[in-house]
């Protein structure tokens, strides 16, 4: 026995192929190929009962054998891992220019949501308020409103008059509720307006305002009389807020006092010392208020003299008037 | 189709190509390497060529997906386990097969260089002469005389089946031998 058959003892040779395993099975081989095929079958189990089984299954599984092909595998993997040939898509789809064009075209359409074009448009859009409505800070405010001529005595008078009662009773205590309750002038587009207030034609009427809103100067005010009979006052007042409401603003104190003047003095001639004292106080402070001290005083004068509810009241704006002159009306 | 360097590329080589680098062409050829052979061993179990078929494909679809899963170190003893496994699972009620005593240790496909080729002929010679008659003889006709199992059939007497398991069986317990000898570089 020699050392070089022995050597394929433990043989290590591949696999019979498709052909030699139908020839082997089917012996068609010479007595050398199969000689060497059964060198591989005495080490091989797989292909020695893969022979035994064809054998078993005859001539018919032997020639089957061949129609095995590997199609399966091949639409198994292209239906789970599909492989798209680009060459020959490429020749179906048109010539484009370059790819980074087309890519650069894309990133230019999406640029317009970048927070700079955003920020730019904020801006713009800002800019364009501004110029439309910051204007109307620099247009030049209307004069102070009529309810700032009212002297401040009279003003802290009735204020008081209003604390201590709880509630306004008179037009005039209507009137300096509304002046406190004015809150500062807006800008307003047109300062010839009328303005009427209820204190500048009402006097010694129970009132009640029924718009005690701010901004009262610069808005007429509908005034409800609460005694309904006395319907020729009503006319006197709007006979005299007639011509005032048609006219400038710079001409409304004058006319204001010279109307509660003219009203007050049918009242100043009546019996009743209350209403005589209320409407000669009124009509001092309206020529205090027009500049004419040398009226007010006598009618002050009166009422400190005849004493009464509204004496001290008079010797306020006695001391008012005589301050400077020291008069000592005591 | 294949392409031409797989013929020269072993098993092992192509399952990484295949589980690693996703070249279905390697597992196309190694179906066309092992496809015929898989379905002669299920159409033992079957005993239809057709079933057989069938079944290789299923084995092979099966294979698919367990080459990317696991890491298969020796793939034709895997395969030869794999197909057997399926056609036991599915054709229970075939007529048992007689593998003749297929092992898995038949598989010992690096024995040849586990023994010096210079005492190969010192070792193994005395061995042979310890073996039965019937494996001796048989051995000795197949590797000595170059007989084929027909031949040896005819010379001996013996069935065909007998002298090919006579071979098979020498050669499993000359390996034993080896193992026991303890001249074998494992």
């Amino acid at each position: 026995m020699s050392s070089e058959q022995l050597m394929h003892i433990f043989d290590n040779s591949s696999c019979l192929t498709k052909r030699q395993l139908q020839a082997y099975a089917d012996n068609e081989m010479i007595s050398e190929e199969a000689h060497a095929a059964e060198v591989h079958l005495n080490t091989c189990p797989f292909c020695r009962m893969s022979i035994e089984g064809l054998q078993l299954g005859g001539e018919y599984a032997i020639e089957s054998v061949s129609e095995l092909n590997s199609r399966f595998l091949k639409d198994h993997f292209s239906i789970n891992h599909p492989q798209i040939h680009l060459n020959s898509i490429a020749a179906a789809v048109p010539h484009q220019p370059a790819h980074h064009i087309s890519k650069h075209k894309k990133r230019k359409k999406t640029a317009l949501l970048t927070p700079w074009t955003i920020s730019v448009a904020f801006l713009l859009i800002i800019g364009a308020w501004y110029m439309e409505f910051g204007r109307v800070k620099t247009q030049p405010k209307i004069d102070a409103p009529a309810h700032q001529n009212i002297p401040s005595a009279i003003e802290e008078n009735e204020s008081a008059k209003v604390e201590e009662t709880g509630r306004p009773e008179t037009a005039k205590d209507y009137a300096v509720v509304a002046a406190n309750n004015v809150k500062p002038a807006k800008p307003v587009k047109k300062p010839t307006q009328t303005i009427v207030t209820t204190a500048d034609y009402v006097q010694e009427q129970p009132l009640t305002a029924t718009d005690n809103r701010s901004g009262l100067d610069n808005q007429p005010v509908t005034i409800n009389t609460a005694n309904k009979s006395s319907s020729e006052e009503k006319k006197k007042i709007s006979k005299a807020m007639a011509p005032i409401t048609q006219k400038s603003s710079d001409g409304i104190a004058e006319k204001r006092n010279a109307t509660i003047i003219s009203t007050s003095k049918p009242t100043m001639k009546s019996d009743d010392k209350a209403a005589r004292h209320d409407a000669a106080l009124t009509a001092a402070e309206s020529y205090i208020d027009a500049g004419k001290d040398d009226k007010a005083i006598p009618l002050l004068k009166q009422i400190i003299e005849e004493g009464g509810p509204g004496k001290h009241a008079a010797k306020r704006l006695m001391r008012q008037i005589t301050r400077d002159d020291e008069v000592n009306i005591d | 189709m294949i392409p031409a360097d797989y013929r020269k590329l072993s098993d092992e080589e192509l399952v990484f190509r295949y589980a690693h680098k996703y070249e279905h062409a390697a597992l196309i050829y190694l179906f066309e390497r092992y496809g015929h052979i898989v379905a002669g061993v299920c159409n033992n179990y079957t005993g239809s060529i057709n079933e057989a078929k069938e079944a290789t494909q299923k084995i092979f679809l099966q294979i698919a997906e367990d080459l990317v899963t696991y890491k298969i170190e020796k793939f034709k003893p895997w395969l030869f386990q794999k197909c057997r496994n399926y056609c036991l699972l599915n054709y229970k009620g075939s007529l048992p097969v007689d593998n003749n005593g297929a092992l898995s240790e038949d598989f010992e496909e690096d024995w040849q260089y586990k023994i010096e080729e210079a005492h190969m002929a010192e070792i193994l010679q005395p061995m042979v002469g310890s073996l039965d008659a019937a494996q001796r003889t048989c051995i000795e006709l197949f590797y000595l005389q170059n007989l084929t199992y027909n031949a040896i059939a005819e010379r001996t007497g013996y069935d065909v089946s007998t002298v090919k398991n006579s071979i098979v069986s020498g050669i499993r317990n000359l390996k034993k031998q080896l193992m026991a000898s303890g001249k074998v570089k494992l």
